[in-house]
């Protein structure tokens, strides 16, 4: 009866070595398309991007100091600062969205650009009286300039200027019209779009998101 | 034969010597259309007749001076004429005697004059320098033609002529400029470029093409001055240096350039040579100023330039030598180049020299100075200094290309401290058209500095830029 046990053996069916086959080939086609066609997720995050008002003010000094050129052929330059001003946008995971001014980032840009207008207008003052002989080529120092304001105004330069020039930035609220916004974005592709708008090309990676030229940056909460 | 000889050389030498003896004029006849009769009409309603003469172009007209005297006899504006050989004197304030022929139509077919020059006037014991036809009236009394405006501003009148009714008109009160009706009869249709302003503010009250860049002739020698006194200052040079002359400087004195005869290898006085640089305008002092300074004239025109960027002056300024003189050009066929300037750059120029060295005010507002070293006296060309009283320089410029200029510097001095009026003009055609145009706007100038706003701390808060600086400006030149 032993020969006969000793003929049979145990056959393994070829359809689970093709499963297997399948199974693997499906990942790794999955995987070679995610590779070449990675699956985006809505950025869901708290960003933060600044907003270049640099343009807009060296327009506003350019207009307040048109009025000294008498005396003057061209304006000396005067190294001026970047302003900008930030813009924080949120995400949701379920595609909400709010992008708004910060408003701290606003005052601490009204300050830049008052130092870029205190530059310019002691740069002017210094050519003015240069021009006129009251002073030599090297220009009038900033203790003379400080001192003539004190008797010409009773203030400091900054209080002056904050007082003659108070419209050098864009108001909070004409910016806030501009920047504010708020509603649901989605994904399509590799593109993004807010509100139903056509849409712009984005990137994300390792804590910045790029869409179209705008570059964020991650805001993590610090625990 | 031989006695016939010996009577003829003297007959020869007596026509020769009676002809040198016949005094040169340089006569002009002027016909009869030019003569003409107008009608003056004095505040009070009365009626004169005033023989002019119409000159050149626009509404020139030169005025009898004895008709205009007999016109405001008994008026707060009389005026008496003495006019004795080529002298005329007038005293304000005197009524004129008349002589004869004045207010009498003057038909003649043929009227003969000097020609237009300056005739030695003196007003109130004070040399001037008018531009006159000197010529005679109807009854040949010699008289004196001097244009409308010259005679307004010289005597303080109300004087205008109306061009609708084709008479003179003599109104209340004095000489005042309204820039807007001079600009619209022309005031500016005889030069290149004017401006006009307070040289210690900036302040521009008016101005024709004031950027455009023009030939400054002479008027280069400011930026010459400005140079040599940065130097001094520097402690590079010394106003009691002792300059010698080049061989340069002394065959540019033998030219007809030169002003001053210099002889090469003599030394002059620093100080000296500025006068002679301001007064005359002498060409060969402008150079032996430069070689002194920096060797060769062409390291001083360099330093010239760099001044021009110091200042910030704009592209239509550049210098090419130190004197203003035009020279033949290497680069260009068949042309000369010549110092340019725009109109508002020597404002600016003129104000820092102001500013800086208010004592130019000594050198430029002399009328002689006596240059013992080469036996010669100077006199300022400046008309301004004659015929405005308070005027304190600066400086002429005339060549054939760029026409007669002049900047000219008035001191108001009051309880505010002294300011500074500027006024420039550049191409006019002739010098009595420079003359008039400069002395109208300096006058002009004067009225808006005694008009300003700019002259109390206590004004309204200067919220533009120009009205801080202007005020900054201000406190710093009490300050001085």
């Amino acid at each position: 009866m032993t020969s006969g046990n000793k003929k049979r053996k145990n056959r393994r069916s070829p359809i689970g070595y093709i499963v297997v086959i399948v199974i693997m080939a499906t990942l790794l086609s999955l995987l070679v398309y995610e590779h070449y066609h990675p699956i985006r997720k809505l950025p869901a995050g708290t960003w933060i991007r600044e907003h270049d008002l640099s343009a807009v003010t060296d327009q506003a000094i350019h207009e307040w100091l048109h009025s000294a050129e008498t005396g003057l052929t061209e304006l000396p330059e005067a190294d001026h600062d970047t302003v900008t001003v930030n813009v924080i946008l949120r995400i949701d995971a379920d595609g909400g969205y709010s992008q708004q001014l910060d408003t701290a980032s606003y005052e601490a840009a009204a300050e830049c650009a008052y130092r870029n207008l205190e530059k310019s207008l002691r740069s002017v003052i210094s050519a003015r009286f240069t021009a006129l002989g009251m002073t030599d080529e090297s220009g009038l120092p900033d203790a003379d300039i400080d001192m003539l304001m004190r008797d010409a105004v009773g203030m400091s330069m900054d209080e002056y200027l904050h007082k003659a020039v108070p419209d050098i930035m864009p108001s909070q609220e004409e910016l806030a019209d501009v920047l504010d916004r708020s509603g649901f974005c989605r994904i399509d592709g590799d593109l993004i779009s807010f509100d139903n708008d056509a849409g712009q090309v984005f990137l994300s990676d390792s804590g910045r998101l790029l869409i179209g030229d705008e570059l964020y940056t991650e805001v993590r909460d610090e625990q | 034969m031989n006695s016939k000889k010996f009577f003829l050389l003297p007959v020869i030498m007596a026509a020769v010597l009676i002809i040198a003896s016949i005094p040169h004029v340089d006569a002009r006849a002027i016909t009869h259309d030019e003569l003409e009769d107008l009608v003056l009409v004095r505040g009070d309603g009365e009626q004169f007749v005033i023989s002019t003469i119409h000159y050149a172009y626009g509404n020139n007209r030169y005025i009898s001076l004895r008709d205009m005297a007999y016109a405001l006899s008994g008026t707060d504006k009389c005026f008496d004429v003495s006019i004795v050989s080529d002298q005329t004197d007038i005293v304000t304030g005197r009524d004129y005697e008349p002589v004869g022929g004045e207010n009498t139509e003057f038909d003649t077919d043929e009227y003969s004059t000097e020609g237009l020059k300056i005739n030695p006037i003196c007003i109130d014991e004070r040399d001037c320098m008018y531009y006159s036809f000197a010529g005679k009236n109807s009854e040949g009394n010699r008289d004196l033609y001097i244009s409308i405006t010259d005679l307004a501003m010289a005597l303080d009148l109300n004087l205008r002529m109306d061009t609708e009714s084709n008479r003179i008109v003599l109104g209340d009160g004095g000489f005042t400029v309204d820039i807007d009706d001079y600009v619209s009869q022309g005031l500016y249709d005889e030069v290149s470029s004017a401006i006009v302003g307070d040289a210690m503010t900036g302040e521009i009250f008016a101005s024709f093409n004031p950027d455009v860049s023009v030939s400054c002739a002479s008027t280069t020698k400011l930026m010459t001055y400005l140079c040599i006194m940065d130097a001094v200052s520097d402690g590079e040079i010394s106003l009691s240096d002792s300059v010698d002359i080049s061989a340069n400087a002394a065959a540019l004195s033998q030219t007809s350039d030169g002003v001053v005869r210099m002889k090469e290898g003599r030394s002059a006085k620093l100080n000296d040579l500025l006068y002679a640089l301001l007064l005359p305008s002498s060409n060969e002092a402008a150079l032996a100023l430069a070689e002194h300074l920096d060797g060769t004239e062409e390291a001083f025109v360099e330093r010239m330039n760099n001044k021009v960027q110091e200042l910030f002056l704009s592209d239509a300024t550049y210098f090419y030598n130190c004197h203003g003189l035009p020279e033949y050009s290497d680069t260009v066929a068949a042309s000369k180049i010549q110092n340019h300037i725009s109109a508002r750059d020597m404002f600016i120029l003129a104000s820092h020299i102001l500013n800086k060295y208010p004592e130019i005010r000594d050198i430029t507002s002399t009328q002689k100075y006596k240059l013992d070293v080469f036996d010669t006296e100077i006199r300022n060309t400046n008309p301004l200094l004659y015929n405005l009283p308070g005027t304190v320089g600066l400086k002429t410029g005339t060549t054939k290309a760029s026409g007669a200029s002049l900047v000219a510097a008035y001191d108001i001095t009051g309880e505010s401290g002294t300011k500074t009026v500027v006024a420039i003009e550049y191409g006019a055609e002739d010098a009595a058209a420079r003359n008039t145009v400069t002395e109208i706007l300096m006058r002009y100038g004067i009225q808006c500095d005694q008009a300003s706003a700019y002259t109390s701390e206590e004004d309204p808060f200067p919220y533009t830029a120009d009205a801080l600086i202007r005020r900054l400006i201000l406190i710093k030149s009490r300050q001085k």
